[in-house]
Formats: structure tokens, C-alpha cells, sequence
């Protein structure tokens, strides 16, 4: 019962490695991101078809030549796939980058600073926390143009919004840290406040941060959806995101086009759930509660 | 003999709650001098404010209101850059209350003590930085051999106790505050820490505040001691006068709870 | 009768420096028994093994600590005998530990998980057991249980952080023993203690065994001060071995082994018989537990050592009722 806390912390890394391969949801959530990165790495070596090409039939059903078949414009869907995967996991990326960078800033130096620094930067994620997100993208996206927007102001625009709860939960565990007595005997060791951040406070961070980098990349590529929707990202990016928004607009379902929404609509899916899977078992293996009470 | 530390009505108030403020005195108006070569018990109960005092002492925790001077610089006026804090707490060091906090969990036990080499400026990773650690281990009766290497998870409790006091070894500091240095030790052990104490002030004048809530300890060892009842000083004097002929009620109850060896309680 | 016994006990901790893998013997052979309606009190030096003996006892054996040898065995109330090291480690946690045998572990303050409130953390214990288990008989029983150690029943709503020291020990006091155990280990309960909240929480666990919520006690401590108030034997712990086990009185007035008196004799309470001594310690300091001796593992520091103490280890020997010590001075030749 209470007793096992202490003994789980400093762990080595094979071990913690040897404990998520032991886990179900991390082997099946891996699997299938490491399937997805194949797809998205090899992809255009195994099948060399270019996306942009519209030479071909349009609206052709998978068969032998096009396994995906084709869209409206002719072009090859599973081609646009693996170009769909590698910039979906891009923006995920960045965003969870992003986030965590901006989050992370705020909440160390607020919980390590304290006093007023601590209550400007609290106020400003308050005020942040309030800002409509959504509001806030259509507002830069237009405001930049949208042919001219890449998928990195994509994934800044969707950080912008997004870091408040995390800086939020970072301050809060700094806050519990703070006063224990190996920051101390740090700090009368004459470490400066940067070197304790990163040798005695970032470690009991990690697998909170790495949590959260999984969650934000899920927030990313769904949001990156979410914006191509509303139409707001640029056209020639191809992204799963964007192959749901094209087959929306041309009206795919209803004349039964179902390659074309389907299959880039269950592998968003499946990699959302596969970043939900691992980030569930990464918390499962280093949080000890979950572990063994 | 000469004045080492001085605090001036030094004053901690802790205000917690986040929707009703709770307001707690921790430390109250206390004024004490700590001179050159002396051992000063401070002794209380529980939340009577013994570590906060020492924390406001040790530079860690900014008080409300109040001063301390240490060799006549006002420690938390005077003292601005890294520099001086490193000088500070080379002088100033402390063994605190709660050895398995005062690790972090991710390093071995190494660590604080090359901080401690690190701090009076020399190199860990050099055969002098080696033979440093290994002689304050030996001294608080640790073997070096058994013990580098080990994360803290792999010791018992009094033997990180004794880690932390072999790191005030190194340091060697004027001003060693102590909080319950010995908790964890069992008496065969602890006579020989005690010892440490001693010989530091003996051969070095260190001046040592030893907080303890072991008042037989207290009495033992020290040349005064401090009384300390929600957060003032109540009682103070020599062991004899405190233990002996104790004034305040406080110190009377607190006599009256010491357990005794060859009597039961009712 | 016997609640809890160990017999030849012994566990290694699994180790590795520079390559080569050895054994810290942290528990060495050790017979122990603990009888019904008994608080037994283990003492001994710093790293002696206490707390990995009171590892054993549960039989929460965790890498790198291996159970080597011996048997560990419970009795229930209903007299049913339980074979503690016969079990795998998911059946003593969902049918044994906190329902038969409990602890206070010596870290118990960081021991609370200090994001839950004292009643969650209840409720996973609880839960742990019976799966069913619904939240508010867990507080309810909680707050009775509270409310029988003389703690306000309001702590169920707090947070650990927000207790003072003596309240937190006697809280995790409260949660371990939920479940009425047979045995309830605790371990260094009152270090971290000033001598008023020291006197409480011994009574409450005094109470423990007065309202019979627990059977029988083990009281791990380095302070036989405080362990005689409330023991009624004492067994004395040395290099992961039991030197000696006496009833406390035998212990305290006449003890046998060297050891054992020259931790007597190290004691400092305000009595006159101590003042007049002054501060003693045993010199030298106890043998590695990579290597130990082949003899007596005190034979180093022992006033009394003869030859025979290098090379011979002495046997755990029965003298009189109740008493057993491990010396070479009380083997009849
Ligand atoms: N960071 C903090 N925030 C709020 N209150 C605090 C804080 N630190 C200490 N206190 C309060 O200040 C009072 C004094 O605490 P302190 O730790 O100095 O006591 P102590 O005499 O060292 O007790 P112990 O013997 O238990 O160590 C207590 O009431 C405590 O709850
Ligand atoms: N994980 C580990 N790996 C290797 N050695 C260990 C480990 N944990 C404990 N030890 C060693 O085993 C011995 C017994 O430790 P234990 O914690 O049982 O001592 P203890 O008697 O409870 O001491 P204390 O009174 O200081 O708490 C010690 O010498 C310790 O260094
Ligand atoms: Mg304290
Ligand atoms: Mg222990």
C-alpha cells in the first residue's frame, strides 16, 4: 500500500523501457504508430506516385493500380496518404513541441521566481485561458492569409491557446517540489536557480511532460482538422485532416466515394487512439500508484 | 567570546488558504546571539518553529520582518551575488531534519557530497576530491566502498543521516545548524556523531545549533539551551538551569513527557 | 500462541559493483516468533536490517532484495495457518497485507500520496481487497476509526500536507489497521517526533492493542527508551541477525549480550542513573553485510572476545523463560 513509493523513481532506463514493452497498450499504441511511420518514411520510396499528378481517371474505386483508388481530381488517394501521415505527424509534433516549450517557460519560472513574477505570469495564462482559441486562429490565419500559411504557424497558432494547463500543472508541481530539502541543499551548494531547474526539477518532471507532449500532439493533428474544415489552412498542404476536408467538399459520400473519406479518416483515427494509448501507458508504468497499489 | 551570528527580532508569518487565509506566526520577535565555539540546543515541539528559524538563518526562507547579522553583515540585506551567497553558506551549512527528502531520488548519494567538495572549491573527479569523501564517510562510520555508488533508495534512513552529516564534514563550516541529526540513529551509533560535534568545535571553534526534540541529548551535550513554545523563545540558560530548574511551564511539561529507561510510564 | 513466525529467514539484497554481482546480507538466518496479544520491539543500529526484516515479515519482497531461505508464517484469527512465502505477490497484496498484516512504514509521512485526500487513499487500500467496496463505508469507517485513535474525523477530507507530524503518523496509523490485521508493523513511528507527540502516539497505539484492533505488534525502533513503554519483549537486531530476545524488563535490568548492554549503557534520559555516566558509545562500527565475519559479527567490538568468537558463529541458545541470546559466554561447555 503506501509503502512502495519511494522505491520506484530511479529507475534505469532499460528497465523503464523493459516495463512499456511488458505493457498491452503501449505495445498495440506503438505498433501502430510505428506502422504509420513507416507508411510515411518509406511510403514514397515503395510506392513512387505523385500525389499532385491528376492524369489519372478520376473517382476510380481501389484496384490493382490505385489500392486506394483515386479522388475527383484524379489523384492517387494513397499516394496522398503517406503525404497526409508524414505533415498530420509534422503539425503534431510541432504543436506538442510548441506547447510544451511555452508552457513549460511559464510555469518553472513562475514556480521557481515566486512573488510578483509569479502573479504576472498566473495572471496572463488566466487571461489566455479565457481567449477563444478558435476565434483567435480564424483572426491570424486570415490576417496572415491563408495560401501563405505553412503547418508551423498552424501548429504556433494552435499553441497559443493551448499551454495554459499544462504551465498551470508545472507551477503547481514546482510549487510541491520547491520546498524539499535536496533543493536546498542545491542551492547551498551555490547552484544557480537555472541548474537546479534542470538537474533537481526537470527529472521529476519528465514522464509528466512526456504525457502531455503525446496528448498536445493529439491536439495538434485534430485541431489541424478541425482548422482545415473551416477552411483556414492552405490548400497545397496535403494532411489527413485536408483529405477529409476535400472529400467534404466534392461531396464524396454522396456518390459513394467512401475510399476517399474512410481510409484517411480510420488512420486519423487510429493514430489518435495509438498517441492516447501510449501516453496511458506511460503514465501507467511511472506513475507507482497506478503501478501497484 | 566573540559574536558569530545575531538575529534581531526576526519574525516568519506564513499566510496559507486559498479561499480563506489562514495566517500562522511561525517564528515570533526572536532575538538570539550565537557566539564563536558554542553548542546551542534548541529544543520545542512540533510546528513550534525550530526549522523555520534555522531556514531564515541559512538564507533559504525570507522573513517577514527581523535581521540577522553574521560577522556583522546583515545576511539578507548585505549579501547580493552568487558569490556572496557561496561564501555565506560555506560558512553557514545546515544537516536538515528529513534525511530520505534530502535527496533527489534520481541521483546517487554521491552527489551531495561532491556539491559539499564543489562548494569549498575542489574538484570532485580529482584522487584529492576521492580521498575527501572517502575520509568524512570513514568518520561518521559509513564505509566509502559500501555506500558511493548507491542511490538512496539502496540506504537506511540513519545511513543517509550520516551521509548528510559527513557533507557538513567536508564543508567544515563556522555555523553548523543541525536538525535532528540524529533521529535515526540508535544510541551506539550516535555517541560517535556527537563526537564529530565536539571535535568541530573543539579544534575548529564551529559554533553548533542542534535541534533535537531529545532533551537527555540536549542536556548531554550542550553549553546552553533554548526553549522554543509557538514560535518565541521561552526558556533559555545553561543545561543545569533549564533541565534542572526549569521556569516555564512549558519546559516543565516537556520534561515531564521525556521517556525514561528504567521507568514504565502509568 | 504464535501470530506471526518467521523461521530461518533469510533475504539478500541483489547488488552489483563494479560487475560483479554480491549480496548485501541485510537479513541473515533469522527466527522470530510473535505471540498473540504481544508488542514485540526490535532494536538495533542503523542499517542493521530492521526495515528490510519488517519487509520479510509481509513477505513484500521487491528487487533487488530476493528471498533466500525460510518460512514466514500467519496465524489468523479464525486459526487458520497462512504460508506468508508459499504466496505470489498479487495474492498476498489483494488477500494478506493490510487485511491479516499491515504496516507503518518508516518513510510514512512521504508515504502518503500527497495529491489524494485521506480518505481516497483509504479507499484504494480498501479497494485493493474488495473490489466492490463502496466510498462512503470506507469514510464512514474511516472517521470511526479516527474518532477511536482520538483523531478528529475531518481529517478524512484533508490532504496529507495539510497535517502536522504527529497527526499524519497517527493517520497512516488509522489507515493501516482498517482492517483490524492480526499484526500491524510499525517502523521508526516516532523519530521524527517531539517527546509530547511521541507520548501520544504511542498511546495511540497503545489503544490499538487495548481495543483489540490488532492482535499483536511489532515496534521498530532505534529508542529503547520509548520502546520499553509500551513492549513486552524485546528482541535486539545486530549485522542482520538476532543477537538477543528477552521480555523487556530482563532486557533493560539484566541485559546478556555484550551488545545489548553496551546499547543500554549508550542511552541518554534525564534519570540520575544516566546523568552520572554521561554520553557512551560502542566504538568501531558494525561489519559489512557484502562479507561479514565467518565468527560473531560483534566479535570486532566486543570487550568480551575470546578466541573462539572469530571463528565459531554462536548459535541462537535458549536461557531460561523466554530468553534467548547468541554469545559464546553463555554456551555451558
Ligand atoms: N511553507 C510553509 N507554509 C505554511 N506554513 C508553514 C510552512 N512551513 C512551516 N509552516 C508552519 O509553521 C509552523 C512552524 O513549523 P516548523 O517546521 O518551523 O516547526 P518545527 O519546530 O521545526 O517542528 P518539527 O519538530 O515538527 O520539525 C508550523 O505551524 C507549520 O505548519
Ligand atoms: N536496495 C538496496 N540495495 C542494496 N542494499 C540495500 C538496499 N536497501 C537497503 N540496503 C542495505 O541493507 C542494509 C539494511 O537496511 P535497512 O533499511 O533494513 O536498515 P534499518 O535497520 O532499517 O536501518 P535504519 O534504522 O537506519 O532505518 C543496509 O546496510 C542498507 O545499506
Ligand atoms: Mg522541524
Ligand atoms: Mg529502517
Amino acid at each position: 500500500m503506501v509503502t512502495e513509493r519511494l522505491e520506484v523513481r530511479s529507475m534505469k532506463l532499460i528497465e523503464l523501457l523493459y516495463l512499456l514493452f511488458n505493457n498491452k497498450r503501449f505495445i498495440i499504441g506503438f505498433g501502430i504508430i510505428f506502422f504509420e511511420l513507416i507508411l510515411a518514411f518509406m511510403g514514397p520510396l515503395l510506392y513512387p506516385v505523385d500525389p499532385f499528378d491528376t492524369n489519372n481517371p478520376p473517382s476510380l474505386p481501389p484496384s490493382e493500380e490505385h489500392p486506394f483508388g483515386t479522388d475527383r481530381f484524379g489523384k492517387d488517394v494513397f499516394a496522398l496518404v503517406v503525404y497526409g501521415i508524414r505533415n498530420s505527424l509534422y503539425v503534431g509534433v510541432l504543436t506538442g513541441t510548441f506547447t510544451i516549450l511555452i508552457g513549460l517557460t511559464v510555469g518553472l519560472v513562475a514556480g521557481i521566481r515566486g512573488g510578483i513574477v509569479d502573479e504576472v505570469l498566473m495572471s496572463f495564462t488566466n487571461v489566455v485561458m479565457i481567449i477563444p482559441n478558435v476565434l483567435l486562429a480564424i483572426l491570424i490565419l486570415t490576417y496572415v492569409g491563408v495560401e501563405r500559411s505553412g503547418l508551423e504557424l498552424v501548429a504556433a497558432v494552435l499553441s497559443i491557446t493551448t499551454w495554459t494547463g499544462f504551465a498551470r500543472a508545472v507551477r503547481a508541481q514546482i510549487l510541491s517540489l520547491r520546498e524539499r530539502e535536496f533543493i536546498y541543499l542545491s542551492r547551498m551548494a551555490g547552484f544557480s536557480s537555472i541548474k537546479i531547474a534542470f538537474q533537481d526539477l526537470l527529472p521529476h518532471l519528465a514522464t509528466f511532460i512526456l504525457i502531455s507532449f503525446v496528448n498536445y500532439m493529439n491536439v495538434g493533428i485534430n485541431g489541424e482538422v478541425g482548422l482545415s474544415i473551416l477552411g483556414l489552412t492552405s490548400i497545397s498542404i496535403v494532411t489527413l485532416g485536408k483529405l477529409l476536408y476535400f472529400a467534404a467538399i466534392t461531396q464524396a459520400f454522396l456518390f459513394g466515394q467512401w475510399w476517399t473519406f474512410l481510409i484517411p479518416g480510420a488512420i486519423l483515427i487510429l493514430l489518435s487512439a495509438s498517441l492516447l494509448l501510449i501516453a496511458t501507458a506511460i503514465d501507467e508504468v511511472f506513475n507507482p500508484r497506478l503501478r501497484r497499489m | 567570546m566573540r559574536i558569530l551570528l545575531e538575529t534581531k527580532s526576526l519574525t516568519k508569518v506564513f499566510e496559507t488558504g486559498f479561499f480563506k487565509r489562514i495566517v500562522v506566526k511561525a517564528v515570533d520577535d526572536v532575538s538570539i546571539i550565537l557566539s564563536e565555539g558554542e553548542i546551542v540546543s534548541l529544543v520545542g515541539q512540533s510546528g513550534s518553529g525550530k526549522t523555520t528559524l534555522a531556514k531564515m538563518i541559512l538564507r533559504l526562507l525570507e522573513p517577514t520582518s527581523g535581521d540577522i547579522f553574521f560577522q556583522g553583515r546583515n545576511v539578507w540585506k548585505d549579501l547580493k551575488t552568487l558569490e556572496d551567497f557561496k561564501w555565506y553558506w560555506k560558512n553557514v551549512h545546515a544537516v536538515f531534519q528529513n534525511p530520505y527528502a534530502s535527496f533527489n531520488p534520481f541521483y546517487k548519494i554521491d552527489r551531495v557530497l561532491h556539491q559539499a567538495l564543489m562548494l569549498i572549491g575542489i574538484d570532485p573527479d580529482s584522487p584529492e576530491g576521492d580521498r575527501v569523501i572517502r575520509e568524512a564517510l570513514e568518520v561518521v562510520g559509513l564505509r566509502p566502498d559500501e555506500t558511493l555508488g548507491k542511490y538512496p533508495h539502496q540506504l537506511s534512513g540513519g545511513q543517509l543521516q550520516r551521509i548528510l552529516i559527513s557533507r557538513a564534514w567536508i564543508i567544515k563550516p563556522k555555523l553548523l545548524l543541525a536538525d535532528e541529526p540524529v533521529s535515526m540513529l540508535d544510541v551506539s551509533t550516535r555517541g560517535k556523531i556527537l563526537e564529530l560535534f565536539d571535535i568541530l568545535r573543539k579544534n575548529l571553534g564551529t559554533t553548533i545549533v542542534f535541534i533535537t526534540h531529545d532533551l537527555g541529548l540536549a542536556y548531554a551535550i550542550s553549553d546552553r539551551i533554548l526553549v522554543m513554545y509557538k514560535g518565541k523563545i521561552v526558556e533559555e540558560g545553561s543545561p543545569d538551569k533549564v533541565i534542572l530548574n526549569p521556569e516555564h511551564e512549558y519546559t516543565k511539561e516537556l520534561l515531564k513527557s521525556v521517556p525514561t529507561l528504567y521507568k514504565k510510564w502509568s | 500462541m504464535d501470530r506471526l513466525t518467521l523461521k530461518n529467514v533469510s533475504a539478500y539484497y541483489r547488488q552489483l559493483i563494479v560487475n560483479k554481482e554480491v549480496y548485501v546480507r541485510a537479513v541473515d538466518d533469522v527466527s522470530l516468533s510473535v505471540k498473540k496479544g504481544e508488542v514485540l520491539g526490535l532494536v538495533g543500529e542503523s542499517g542493521c536490517g530492521k526495515t528490510t526484516l519488517s519487509k520479510v515479515m509481509m513477505m513484500n519482497i521487491n528487487p533487488p532484495l530476493e528471498f533466500i531461505k525460510g518460512e514466514v508464517q500467519l496465524t489468523r484469527r479464525d486459526g487458520e495457518v497462512i504460508r506468508l512465502h508459499k504466496m505470489s505477490r498479487r495474492l498476498l497484496k489483494n488477500f494478506v497485507w493490510g487485511k491479516n498484516i499491515s504496516i507503518v512504514p518508516q518513510e510514512a509521512m512521504s508515504a502518503l500520496m500527497p495529491t489524494l485526500k485521506i480518505k481516497r487513499i483509504a479507499y484504494d487500500l480498501v479497494r485493493s481487497h474488495d473490489p466492490n467496496a463502496k466510498l462512503e463505508d470506507v469514510v464512514e469507517r474511516l472517521e470511526k476509526r479516527l474518532e477511536e485513535l482520538g483523531l478528529p474525523d475531518y481529517i478524512a477530507d484533508r490532504y496529507p500536507f495539510e497535517l502536522s507530524g504527529g497527526m499524519a503518523q497517527r493517520t497512516v496509523i488509522a489507515v493501516a489497521t482498517l482492517l483490524n490485521p492480526e499484526v500491524l508493523i510499525v517502523d521508526e513511528p516516532t523519530s521524527a517526533l517531539d517527546v509530547l507527540t511521541q507520548r501520544i502516539v504511542l498511546k495511540t497505539l497503545a489503544d490499538l492493542m487495548v481495543k483489540n484492533i490488532v492482535d499483536s505488534m511489532v515496534f521498530i525502533t532505534h529508542d529503547i527508551a520509548i520502546v520499553r513503554q509500551i513492549a513486552s519483549r524485546i528482541a535486539v537486531m545486530y549485522a542482520g541477525k538476532i543477537v538477543e530476545s528477552a521480555p523487556t524488563e530482563d532486557i533493560i535490568f539484566n541485559p546478556l549480550h555484550p551488545y545489548t548492554k553496551g546499547l543500554i549503557e549508550s542511552i541518554t534520559s534525564l534519570e540520575p542513573e544516566v546523568r552520572k555516566r554521561g554520553v557512551k558509545y560502542i566504538p568501531g562500527q558494525p561489519p559489512q553485510l557484502i562479507n561479514p565475519p565467518q565468527g560473531c559479527r560483534f566479535a570486532d567490538r566486543c570487550s568480551f572476545v575470546m578466541e573462539k568468537c572469530k571463528k565459531e558463529e554462536p548459535p541462537l541458545i535458549k536461557i531460561g523463560e523466554g530468553r534467548e541470546v547468541a554469545c559464546w559466554l553463555y554456551v555451558k561447555r
